[in-house]
């Protein structure tokens, strides 16, 4: 074939293995020498939600729905315990509760890091409460949003009506922001807990579900944190830079060659266009 | 660190690689990891969901609300699906779960996707109101975008005149939104990389299976070259 004679013929058909490699190797580097790469001008999204929750009186109640996969716990675990760390030093209560079945431990592994304990924590059943898996989706969260004692016990097996933490909740209209992590979608909560309730939501979700955010944001999604980028961000302004800020250098260096090689494919299927006399 | 949180640290780390092992070639070590988490997976889902239905039983069959069973039974009705004989019982559980779902999912989604977004498309381009600082400029872009993209959907006429111009905008508008789309998704791909690599790295003893996997790889490239040129 002519065109794999010519460099950017040649570029085209490269072994796409040693594209893996490069983006393997070029993210790997960062991670072990770290740069320091700045994170850049605060998104307005990030702000928001911090505002929002930085401004909510002491023993307010915010949901967290866990609704990560492990695929998705890269972006937004990070995110999850900053807002919780958040949450935990303003004195606001967390009431948890996993959409999915793999999104259990990340619940629990939050609590460990942010509290050092889950049930056995002395705040457990106070400022905080883990409902665990609710089935079902959106079924799960109508059923909570409008009635909180609808799961009946905890995630350890404790009467929710013993609870202090439920003393004085209903609804969702006693909830003052529920937020959602994850990567599958968050029209349901807007659909279910905002439009209904009244409670806003917020988010912490993988990158990817960013684009679908936006026709809800600002007036029903508050704020939200876009992926790793936005979990870093969230960090620095609770000032404990973490995972997610760590991670920031590899990301930059990731996308510097994802467009390098987008900007290299350009050239050579234009060019290779241009060989051809402008014909497709 | 117990001898458990070791192994199973070992373990992770080994199912990492394997699974980072396809962007070589599929492999067996590939198939163990990827049969090994899918059955892992369903494992720990069935027992999850399994408490989560218990726990939400519970509390009404402790009060003697013995009318509840009924969902165990539409639930059991699931089962019929292994049942070529009784197949049609396998469906009536399936279009309560349905109907149920679509039911609570229809309520809000006209006024949530349809009449809100509308409501709120108009404040924003029509109107002073200002939710997210945007300046004019920003809510016309808006409102050319929504428009121009709608009707590069509309198939009732043909796109001639203003519509084929109008359409033709719309296209640039949803390419934007594409490529946008993407970049979120390389984004997230790399966030995922970045936190199986940190895990690789920084988890003691997880580390100490990388150089162990890059002899493999490399012997088995050096051994299949060898083949190859003997054959």
């Amino acid at each position: 074939m002519s065109s794999q004679q010519s460099w950017y013929g040649k570029l085209q058909n490269i072994d796409v293995r040693y594209v893996y490699l490069l983006v393997m190797i070029l993210v790997a580097i960062p991670i072990l020498a770290p740069i320091g790469l700045p994170v850049g001008k605060l998104s307005e999204e990030t702000a928001r939600l911090y505002d929002y929750i930085d401004k909510l009186p002491s023993g307010a109640v915010v949901v967290m729905i866990a609704d990560q996969s492990p695929a998705a716990a890269a972006e937004c675990q990070p995110g999850f315990e900053a807002i919780l760390y958040h949450l935990k030093s303003k004195g606001l209560r967390a009431l948890f509760f996993a959409e999915r079945t793999d999104a259990v431990p990340f619940i629990e592994s939050a609590m460990l890091k942010i509290y050092g304990a889950t049930s056995k924590h002395p705040d457990y059943g106070k400022l905080i409460a883990n409902l665990g898996y609710i089935p079902q989706g959106e079924l799960g969260v109508r059923g909570l949003a409008s009635d909180v004692f609808f799961t009946g016990r905890d995630a350890y097996g404790n009467d929710l009506k013993i609870l202090p933490f439920f003393k004085d909740l209903k609804n969702a209209r006693d909830w003052s922001l529920a937020i959602y992590f994850g990567a599958s979608e968050l029209d349901h909560v807007v659909r279910q807990v905002t439009d209904p309730f009244g409670c806003p939501t917020g988010g912490g979700v993988a990158a990817v579900l960013s684009t679908r955010i936006y026709p809800y944001y600002p007036s029903k999604v508050i704020g939200f944190l876009i992926g790793l980028r936005g979990s870093a961000e969230y960090e620095l302004l609770i000032k404990k830079p973490g995972e997610a800020a760590a991670g920031m250098d590899a990301q930059s260096f990731g996308h510097a060659l994802i467009i390098i090689l987008v900007v290299i494919g350009n050239i050579g299927y234009f060019m290779e266009r241009m060989r051809r006399g402008g014909g497709s | 660190m117990g001898v458990i949180e070791t192994i199973s640290i070992l373990i992770a780390s080994a199912m990492t690689i394997s699974l980072f092992s396809y962007l070589w070639k599929e492999n067996r070590a590939f198939r163990i990891a990827e049969h090994a988490y899918i059955g892992a997976a369903a494992g720990y889902a069935v027992l999850i969901t399994a408490d989560a239905a218990w726990k939400l039983l519970d509390p009404f069959l402790k009060r003697g609300d013995w009318h509840w069973l009924i969902t165990v039974l539409i639930g059991l009705m699931f089962f019929f699906f292994f049942s070529k004989a009784q197949f049609w019982v396998y469906r009536y559980p399936v279009g309560i779960v349905t109907g149920s779902g679509i039911g609570v999912f229809l309520a809000m989604a006209i006024k949530s996707q349809l009449v809100e977004q509308v409501r709120l498309t108009t404040l924003v381009t029509l109107t002073k109101w200002d939710p997210a600082g945007k300046t004019p400029f920003d809510s016309a872009i808006i409102a050319v975008g929504v428009i121009t993209a709608l009707s590069y959907f509309y198939a009732t006429a043909e796109h001639k005149g203003p519509l084929k111009y109008s359409a033709k905008i719309g296209i640039y508008f949803l390419m934007a939104f594409f490529g946008v789309c993407f970049g979120t998704t390389i984004m997230a791909r790399i966030s995922l990389l970045i936190g199986r690599l940190r895990f690789l790295f920084f988890t003691d003893p997880a580390w100490t299976l990388i150089p162990v996997a890059a002899a493999l790889l490399i012997g088995t490239i050096v051994y299949e070259k060898r083949i190859k040129k003997t054959k």
